[in-house]
């Protein structure tokens, strides 16, 4: 084990006053440099470190400074790493996985969220936050009704501040949008690139499902829905560039496999993907080892990579080092690579969550539509 | 100096402020012609600008008259369209290859050596960077000058009522008023209408891109786009109305100034041109052949810094 800053500042047998002005004086968990002290403070049989960092135990015990009710762990990761993590506590036999009572910044995701805790050199970035320079765009309520899935679906649609329906605008259909809302904070990161010009206004659908892990799953009830009656409708409804080349399909995880999925069943129609942390599971012999839910997304990733065919001209990839799915992404991006499509793949010392794909967004977007910032001096 | 006209040179004008400062400057009452083609679309859009200035104006719509001139004559499109196609291989080629001059300049300037004086290899490779710039310059202004003969635009009958019909509301205005937006926009719609040429002691007041547009050079910066290399990059020539000035609209939040070697590089790349920082608060006023700096106005220093204009 890394030598802990904890057992170099207190002593075993530490006092409760010494242990006081120990949590009372440090921010936790302790980071320095490439390593990060966990610390728990409390009565229990055993405290483990709960994670998704892909290819480190998932359950790392804490190591209880002697007599006293001081826990801690230290880790070693990469620089510029973002953790999000657990504590699992075990108390009268029964474990309980806890938010980290000492650190008070939580990731939020669909699940409740965990506690998050940043190595040297990670920073959320500024163009997140909320900017009062930046003028806020509007979000208004749609409701589609589906032939498709034989009800209606609402969507929202993000129009930046300066709509003006005189123009042209290019179109982000995006899974799972009213997420990316929340918790990757999509409203902020338009309004602020569009600000900045790094990326030209954008009429963004936010789209939701319903069975997710079903219809994001190359249901071609979603392929058809999307193509036959979202799209329709918006171009409808707004000023958007009809042509391939001004329209892309935006998702994460199960939402970058309904991308790809719909895209490819409907080529030529998606000028550009964005794809993150997608869950591209495929098999080249036997069978997959992931949980059911796979069972259609391998059936499709392994028929779209024996008959890609030309579906779409500009990906952009991005997925987190500490995914298992990371592999496949690397797959994935050397295999379109290699069927010409212009590829651009980002990784991060990050895992499978939403504030991976929010760091992602101002790379992404201003790749496949970039600004006039280069151009224009307001 | 090329022309006596007054020209007075701003940085953004997020409350115009200093565009008042200026109009000042010039103790007018108006009315004054505004030109706002870099907003593209956004043209017409100029109820706050005009709600803010001490004097009338009236806006020369540039931009709309520019888009019904490519709607009814196609050929005049069709040949622009081909003379940026022209153009944006010319410009591909000039990032190949000021990508590598650029690259090479950077690292002699960031290497040491114990043994031997290295400034003449630096000189050298900045020399490089220039002779570079300057071939392209000189390839962009045919393409342009070959284009304008060939189109004979000042002959076309849309362009010659547009070009009246600017030229009849310039005769009851006292100044010209050039805002900020896409430069090369600006640029090609003040070279499309004459704007410049047909009143020529008017004083003209440009903030921005619309300064950038008026010098002899129009060179595009930003250290940290989100894609591209960054590499400061000459679009074609200006004007030419303003000479000696290289202008760097918000250059505070576009460049590193904090980085010597970057200052330095940039400085000494355009040595024939003071570098000059545009902020929200900078005046530069040419008056009777001499110019006038707002207090605090700095440039691109060769030594890597910022210094006062009048050092």
């Amino acid at each position: 084990m890394i030598s802990s800053v904890v057992a170099k500042i207190l002593p075993a047998g530490a006092t409760p006053e010494a242990i006081k002005h120990f949590i009372e004086s440090h921010q936790f968990p302790i980071v320095e440099n490439n390593t990060v002290t966990f610390v728990f403070v409390g009565e229990a049989q055993q405290v483990e470190l709960r994670h998704w960092i892909y290819g480190l135990p998932s359950s790392i015990p804490l190591a209880r400074l002697e007599r006293t009710n001081v826990w801690y762990r230290t880790v070693e990761f990469p620089l510029g790493s973002r953790i999000e993590y657990k504590f699992g506590v075990t108390r009268s036999g029964h474990n309980q996985w806890i938010h980290d009572p000492l650190n008070p910044n939580i990731a939020h995701d669909p699940f409740g969220g965990n506690s998050v805790v940043h190595s040297c050199g990670y920073r959320i970035p500024e163009w997140s936050y909320h900017n009062e320079q930046s003028r806020s765009g509007h979000l208004i309520d749609l409701e589609i009704p589906s032939r498709a899935f034989g009800d209606a679906r609402k969507i929202r649609v993000y129009v930046p501040a300066k709509y003006r329906d005189y123009r042209r605008y290019r179109l982000v259909i995006v899974h799972d949008g009213d997420d990316y809302l929340r918790y990757s904070s999509l409203k902020n990161v338009l309004d602020n690139l569009i600000h900045r010009l790094e990326i030209p206004q954008l009429i963004v659908a936010l789209t939701n499902p319903g069975n997710r892990l079903q219809e994001y799953a190359d249901d071609p009830r979603h392929a058809d829905h999307l193509v036959n009656e979202v799209l329709p409708t918006l171009e409808t409804r707004f000023p958007l560039i009809t042509d391939p080349a001004g329209r892309c399909l935006a998702g994460a995880s199960f939402g970058g496999v309904a991308s790809l999925a719909t895209a490819w069943r409907y080529p030529g129609v998606f000028g550009s993907l964005l794809l993150q942390s997608g869950s591209f599971a495929f098999t080249d012999i036997g069978d997959h080892n992931r949980s059911p839910a796979f069972d259609p997304v391998v059936k499709f990733m392994n028929q779209f990579r024996r008959n890609p065919g030309d579906f779409t001209k500009r990906i952009f990839l991005s997925c987190g080092v500490y995914e298992s799915l990371i592999y496949e992404n690397r797959s994935m991006y050397a295999f379109l690579n290699q069927l010409g499509i212009d590829t651009k793949f980002s990784e991060a010392f990050d895992g499978h969550n939403w504030e991976n794909w929010r760091d992602r967004l101002r790379d992404a977007l201003s790749w496949l539509y970039p600004g006039p910032l280069w151009v224009t001096y307001m | 100096m090329k022309s006596e006209r007054r020209i007075i040179l701003l940085g953004p004008q997020p409350r115009y402020e200093s565009l008042n400062l200026a109009i000042e400057r010039l103790q007018i009452k108006g009315p004054v012609a505004l030109i706002t083609a870099g907003w593209e679309e956004d043209e017409p859009e100029d109820g706050d600008l005009k709600s803010s200035l001490s004097v009338p104006a009236v806006n020369l719509r540039l931009f709309a008259r520019t888009e019904q001139l490519f709607t009814f004559d196609r050929e005049l499109i069709q040949q622009l369209q081909n003379r940026q196609d022209e153009l944006r291989h010319l410009r591909d080629a000039y990032r190949i290859r000021l990508k590598h001059a650029l690259a090479s300049a950077r690292d002699m300037f960031s290497r040491q050596d114990p043994l031997i004086d290295l400034d003449p290899e630096r000189e050298s490779a900045i020399e490089m960077v220039r002779i570079l710039d300057r071939q392209y310059f000189l390839r962009t202004s045919q393409v342009v000058h070959d284009y304008e003969k060939k189109l004979q635009i000042a002959s076309r009958p849309l362009v010659i009522k547009h070009r009246r019909e600017v030229q009849k509301l310039l005769h009851n205005v006292e100044a010209i008023l050039i805002s900020g937006g896409h430069a090369a926009i600006i640029l090609n719609r003040l070279r499309f209408f004459n704007v410049c040429q047909v009143k020529r002691r008017l004083p003209i007041i440009a903030w921005s891109g619309g300064a950038m547009a008026l010098a002899e050079q129009i060179v595009f910066f930003h250290d940290h786009p989100p894609q591209g290399s960054g590499n400061p990059e000459v679009l074609r020539a200006g004007l030419g109305m303003v000479d000696r000035i290289l202008p760097l609209p918000d250059a505070r939040a576009r460049l590193d100034l904090n980085n010597p070697i970057g200052v330095t590089l940039f400085a000494r790349r355009f040595d024939r041109f003071n570098c000059v920082v545009l902020d929200e608060r900078s005046i530069l006023d040419r008056m009777a052949g001499h110019w006038w700096f707002s207090e605090g106005t700095e440039k691109l220093d060769q030594a890597g810094r910022l210094a006062g204009l009048n050092t």
